[in-house]
């Protein structure tokens, strides 16, 4: 009957990569969860000798053997030394050693964009991680696209028919990337009233565009280039040496190093895009780099993200120059 | 008397074949050795400068050898891309489906079996330290392989006509 039902089902878009980068048996259980869990499935976590477990809907559960869901983890399976073995073979695709970068970075990218974090014992060379070994944890994240989800924000990103250097403050888990990805697609592919730009995308982490062996497995634009897993300062010479963007897009800037390779690129008069954990104006004034960036004056919008109207509300929009707010309410 | 003039060709004809076959046992063995060697060694290249992944590595080698070897590699590649089982699974059931088709003894085939155990579960360069290891071993039955091809090969050869030959005047 099971199987019967499993036939029937709509196809959901993110299962077929993930359920590749599982071993046959953890495979079955996973596509038993009902199906309006599994729908919303956000992540898989496998630890060894442990239950597994999966997070949807904002709450975790254990996951029995016939699929079956719970909060008790008495009747949970118990994740095996071969099933957590049998998974870095299939998620490297039997190649370990050609994952060497992603290992010492603690994850991999699947087909799809969707990510593995990986936790092991870490080996060290000369006090830097070389690598990562007796690895027994891994969290399958499922990425998911939300088309639209900077049809709020783009509106303030754009004066007199051009674009503006933009910052997006946000704390984690508050739609941070999807929002960038989705501003990468719409001005990359213009809009009425846009004509569409050159973007150049430094993805750092692969969460931008979800790059698997360099091709977008997300939708980013016609007009974008993607540098996938490149350090964001030597990314952002490299793009607009290169590249020739308009505009150059990259996540979570947080050294020094970032703040100097954007004052460099405003210089040579690209657009940035970027953004920055910080839960608002304030708090991002507390840290030193992002203190020298809002005092060089260089964005002309700066945006919060919070979740006060649920995940991706955008709570203000600053003006750069002087800090004034121009929403009079969150918007979602 | 026709007809045994005939047995006795027939026998010696027989007899010659199956000599014959005996001495390519050990003609081919050293062969398949050989060209194992090479597989590895495009393995050890394709790893070391090229960080390929193990499936398409595979299938690559296995084309471009050819043989037995080629053949066990492209197999395995094969059944790799299916991501149904793990890497020593899959690397088992290639050396077995091969083993009706050469010429190689037990203790080569043991040390394809340890090489499948350790493959892709290292970083790159417990790889290549484990495929060098392996090329050693490999390379040292090989040189045992001449050595009794060089004894056997004729023998046997020689064997199977002369010993026909003597079995056709006996019967004679």
């Amino acid at each position: 009957m099971l199987a019967r039902d499993i036939k029937k089902e709509p196809n959901i878009s993110w299962q077929q990569p993930i359920l590749e980068s599982l071993p046959q048996n953890i495979q079955e259980i996973i596509k038993r969860i009902p199906l309006s869990v599994r729908r919303d499935l956000e992540e898989i976590r496998i630890r060894e000798n442990r239950p597994l477990m999966i997070y949807s809907q904002g709450k975790d559960y254990f996951v029995c053997k016939d699929g079956s869901i719970n909060s008790h983890m008495e009747q949970a399976y118990i994740i095996t030394k071969n099933d957590t073995r049998n998974i870095l073979q299939l998620i490297s695709d039997y190649s370990i050693y050609a994952f060497e970068e992603e290992l010492r970075n603690g994850y991999l990218t699947l087909q799809g964009g969707h990510r593995v974090g990986i936790a092991g014992k870490i080996v060290l060379d000369k006090g830097s991680i070389r690598t990562m070994k007796h690895i027994r944890s891994f969290n399958i994240r499922i990425s998911k696209e939300i088309i639209g989800a900077a049809d709020k924000i783009i509106p303030y990103l754009i004066s007199d028919k051009k674009l503006c250097h933009t910052l997006i403050l946000s704390p984690p888990q508050m739609g941070k990337t999807t929002i960038l990805r989705d501003i990468a697609r719409k001005i990359s592919d213009g809009f009425p009233g846009f004509t569409g730009v050159k973007v150049g995308i430094v993805d750092e982490r692969s969460e931008i565009a979800g790059c698997w062996q360099g091709l977008p497995q997300r939708n980013v634009g016609v007009r974008t280039d993607v540098l996938d897993s490149c350090p964001k300062a030597a990314g952002i010479m490299m793009m607009i040496r290169s590249m020739s963007p308009n505009v150059i897009i990259t996540d979570e800037i947080g050294r020094m190093e970032d703040v100097d390779a954007i004052l460099e690129s405003l210089n040579a008069g690209i657009k940035v895009i970027t953004s920055a954990h910080a839960s608002d104006l304030q708090d991002a004034k507390r840290r030193p780099f992002l203190l020298r960036l809002l005092n060089s004056h260089v964005f002309d919008r700066i945006a919060v993200l919070s979740n006060s109207r649920g995940i991706g509300t955008l709570e203000q929009v600053y003006e750069g120059k002087n800090h004034q707010p121009l929403l009079a309410h969150p918007i979602r | 008397m026709f007809v045994k003039i005939l047995n006795s060709f027939v026998i010696v004809i027989a007899s010659t074949l199956l000599g014959r076959e005996l001495a390519n046992k050990y003609v081919n063995r050293v062969n398949e050795l050989s060209a194992l060697q090479v597989a590895l060694s495009r393995l050890e290249t394709e790893i070391e400068h090229y960080a390929s992944r193990l499936p398409e590595a595979m299938i690559r080698i296995g084309n471009s050898i050819g043989g037995t070897a080629g053949k066990l590699f492209y197999i395995a590649g094969q059944s790799l891309t299916e991501k149904s089982s793990t890497l020593s699974e899959v690397w088992n059931t290639s050396l077995d489906l091969m083993k009706p088709e050469w010429s190689l003894r037990q203790e080569d085939s043991k040390i394809l079996r340890r090489f499948g155990d350790q493959l892709g579960n290292s970083d790159r360069e417990g790889q290549i330290r484990f495929i060098r290891l392996t090329l050693a071993q490999l390379h040292d039955e090989e040189v045992k392989a001449r050595a009794a091809r060089e004894k056997y090969d004729k023998m046997y050869r020689s064997l199977g006509l002369l010993g026909g030959i003597a079995l056709a005047i006996i019967l004679l």
